[in-house]
């Protein structure tokens, strides 16, 4: 019960400071994981893919997704579910503005959900559920 | 005996789920009405199979007992449609599917290959009815599919809608798009004499719907202006004739579904109704009018800049894109540019041949030149929707040895040797940060930007519709024609009358038997969607246009045979390729004649006429960027070819 608490508080606390800062904070080195299987000229093609979904998630998901965990920032890890492309646009009410067609193309999704995909997850893990980051 | 007991099964398990339907703890009105509709169509449904399974298709008292009960349960399924078709749009082809087989590629599954769904349901079985020496386990096998999918509607997942209120204004919203478009055209009612007092009883039907919904949800009911205008619809479509063609198609839209839309529309707003589903995908919640170019977004023509907001930019990328519109560089040969097939002085085609000249001058291609004009209102591009966005389009055909023969790296290379190409994609690259150098796709983004404004514009009828100008009376009487006896309707949608049906998420394929020659010796060679889809279903099946402009764009269809508007109609007055006795298996065009007068042609043309759209063309730019390579500089604006 008591440790409920302080994950409650953590993520309330989390909630308020990535109002603040989260916005001027610089985004983290990103690593990526590709499958061993994955030659490298497709390794190579998927990293540029990967980067290019890296900054339109900085532009269209940052604001609401990163967050401070004990001054670091963390961009959360998505389930393969979470990242199912067109259904992120309905995923919450929310996305229902931000990620409309008008402001995130298709192919600017499938660009983003590549990033994610890839991207070295974090120990340990920092899912989303309900919008709310929890380890 | 084994079918028995799988029936039987069946019959069961949908029971226990029916049954289960009830258990739901939340009884306010709306639930209830719910249910009750579900259950009625269902029962109906079952009793539809029992007489089928105990009937004789050789006697023609039976068969006539059949069809009335499918007309019965009919009804049943349309006091539910409100819910059924927005819900579970899947399941929903098997109560009331159009064909037995369609291919789909829906705007959220464009990266998805396109897949099969197979219909089933009421329309089928009516049509399947009509066929000379039907069997009766095909019969009873199309109402049982439709059986099947009823407990999909009482799963947790669909009636954890119903509450709260967002469902019910974007269903409300589908069927009013769903009024103006298909309800009153005989799009899946086979029975032409039943549209008119199935849309009555339907109109019944969802206003008892409204009631529960008001009493269970005070907080944000549909207003009295509403339901006022609501019950006045209704009074108008009993007053009218009950055959569909003598129906005011113009009035009702006019006067009662468009305002309805208004309104509706500001309710979505007032009351912040949130989608959870897909179907709602493309449909804009600020466009007032269903005749608003806004009312859903087709393809992007803003692709790599969808970013861009800022009206300098947006001017700057609009100049660049023009001048690369009638710049021959982007082709191999340095002759031919996006302006030498899609001439703006021609509503960007080309009126004077059937098809252009291929790359190499020998002889023409297969297809004629479409209109780009209201191209951005598709999903899929290219007369064979090969093309999933506009800027691949673009890409395609300067890539296409046959079309401008251009190679994709030296294209870049040319384009950026010019100073003036260069500085400007250099500036706004800023607004693609995702890029870090200039790529094709912001060439092809400049160019679709640049042709797309011109798809802004609105014509005579849409004025009238929405905005209560007059028309004249043959311009209405030929809408009136379109909607009903002609069958335009039911392929070319309210309201861009292109292939794409509310609620807009996917663009439609039919197989209309266009002949190679107007002797009709032969069908057209060209496989068409085929090519990208192979299947039974799609060889020789085409995009359906928009008629938008038609008075400009001739000659017509995708071989371009038809030089003018007159031919068109004839030939689907004759039933198509089919009908003129040309051997096309899978036509998706009814084979039997209209039976249109010579005054209901002249009409349909008159209405066909009052949807050009009143475009303001621009004059081509006046010289093209210098390069550094002279050999470059003798290119002429818009190419030689």
């Amino acid at each position: 019960m008591k440790k409920l608490v302080v994950v409650l508080l953590l993520a309330a606390g989390a909630a308020l400071t990535v109002t603040n800062s989260v916005a001027q904070k610089k985004s983290p080195k990103i690593d990526y994981v590709f499958p061993d299987a994955m030659a490298q000229p497709v390794r190579d093609q998927y990293l540029k893919l990967a980067e290019k979904g890296r900054v339109l998630y900085e532009l269209s998901c940052a604001k609401c997704h990163n967050s401070l965990v004990k001054g670091k920032l963390l961009i959360p890890d998505f389930t393969e579910d979470q990242l199912g492309a067109y259904s992120i646009r309905v995923a919450n009410p929310k996305h229902e503005e931000h990620v409309s067609e008008s402001n995130v193309s298709a192919e600017e999704l499938t660009l983003i959900s590549t990033f994610l995909t890839y991207k070295k997850k974090n120990q340990p893990l920092l899912l989303i559920n309900n919008g709310i980051a929890h380890q | 005996m084994n079918r028995k007991i799988i029936l039987f099964t069946l019959v069961a398990l949908s029971t226990v789920l029916l049954l289960s339907f009830n258990n739901s703890s939340s009884t306010n009105a709306y639930t209830l009405i719910y249910y009750r509709y579900m259950n009625a169509l269902t029962g109906e449904e079952r009793d539809l199979l029992d007489l089928v399974n105990s009937s004789d298709l050789g006697n023609e008292a039976h068969v006539d007992k059949i069809s009335e009960a499918i007309r019965s349960c009919r009804n049943r399924m349309k006091a539910a449609d409100f819910w059924l078709r927005y819900l579970e749009p899947v399941s929903y082809k098997k109560i009331n599917g159009p064909l037995p087989v369609e291919w789909e590629t829906e705007v959220f599954e464009k990266f998805e290959k396109p897949y099969k769904r197979e219909g089933a349901g009421l329309t089928l079985a009516a049509q399947y009815l009509e066929e000379p020496g039907g069997n009766k386990d095909t019969l009873a096998r199309l109402i049982r599919e439709a059986i099947a999918v009823m407990p999909v509607y009482g799963a947790d997942s669909i009636t954890r809608n119903l509450k709260d209120h967002h469902h019910f204004f974007l269903c409300n919203r589908l069927f009013l798009l769903n009024l103006a478009a298909l309800y009153t055209t005989g799009f899946e009612c086979p029975d032409t004499a039943a549209i008119i007092p199935e849309l009555s009883a339907m109109l019944g039907a969802t206003d008892s719907i409204y009631k529960a919904f008001n009493e269970s949800f005070p907080e944000t009911p549909l207003t009295g202006d509403y339901l006022r205008l609501y019950r006045s619809m209704q009074v108008f479509v009993q007053q009218q004739p009950r055959a569909y063609s003598a129906f005011d198609h113009f009035t009702f839209i006019r006067d009662y579904v468009n305002p309805l839309y208004r309104i509706s529309q500001e309710m979505i707003r007032r009351y912040r109704v949130a989608s959870r589903s897909m179907v709602d995908y493309s449909l804009s919640k600020t466009a007032a009018s269903i005749f608003d170019k806004a009312v859903y977004n087709g393809s992007s023509a803003k692709g790599l800049f969808l970013r861009v907001k800022d009206t300098a930019v947006l001017n700057e990328i609009d100049r660049v894109g023009k001048l690369l519109f009638y710049d021959p560089i982007l082709s191999g040969n340095n002759l031919r540019s996006c302006a030498s097939c899609h001439k703006p002085t021609e509503y960007f085609t080309d009126i004077q041949q059937p098809a252009n000249l291929r790359f190499d001058r020998k002889g023409a291609l297969a297809r004629n030149t479409p209109s780009l004009i209201n191209a951005p209102f598709n999903h899929l591009l290219m007369l064979d929707g090969a093309h999933i966005t506009l800027q691949d389009q673009t890409l395609g055909v300067m890539t296409n040895p046959e079309e401008m023969g251009g190679d994709a790296q030296q294209l870049l290379e040319k384009v950026l040797s010019c100073a003036d190409y260069k500085k400007a994609f250099t500036r706004l690259l800023a607004y693609t940060p995702q890029e870090p150098e200039i790529t094709l796709g912001h060439i092809t983004s400049a160019i679709t930007m640049y042709y797309s404004k011109f798809s802004r514009y609105y014509a005579p009828f849409d004025e009238a519709i929405d905005g209560g100008k007059s028309l004249p009376d043959d311009a209405i009487a030929g809408f009136n024609l379109f909607m009903s006896k002609a069958q335009c309707g039911t392929c070319h949608f309210v309201p861009q009358f292109n292939g794409v049906k509310p609620p807009f998420v996917s663009s439609e394929f039919e197989v209309l038997g266009v002949p190679a020659d107007t002797a009709y010796h032969q069908l057209s060679p060209d496989q068409g969607r085929y090519k990208v889809n192979p299947a039974k279903e799609t060889l020789h099946a085409f995009r359906t246009g928009s008629i938008r402009n038609g008075g400009h764009t001739a000659p017509y269809m995708h071989n371009g045979v038809f030089r003018s508007m007159k031919e068109v109609i004839d030939f689907y007055d004759a039933g198509g390729g089919a009908g003129k006795g040309l051997k096309v298996d899978n036509q998706t065009l009814s084979a039997d004649p209209l039976h249109l007068s010579p005054k209901e042609k002249e009409d349909l043309i008159a209405f066909i006429k009052a949807l050009d759209e009143k475009i303001v063309f621009e004059q081509p730019p006046v010289r093209l960027p210098r390069s550094k390579n002279p050999a470059l500089n003798r290119r002429k604006v818009g190419g030689e070819y």
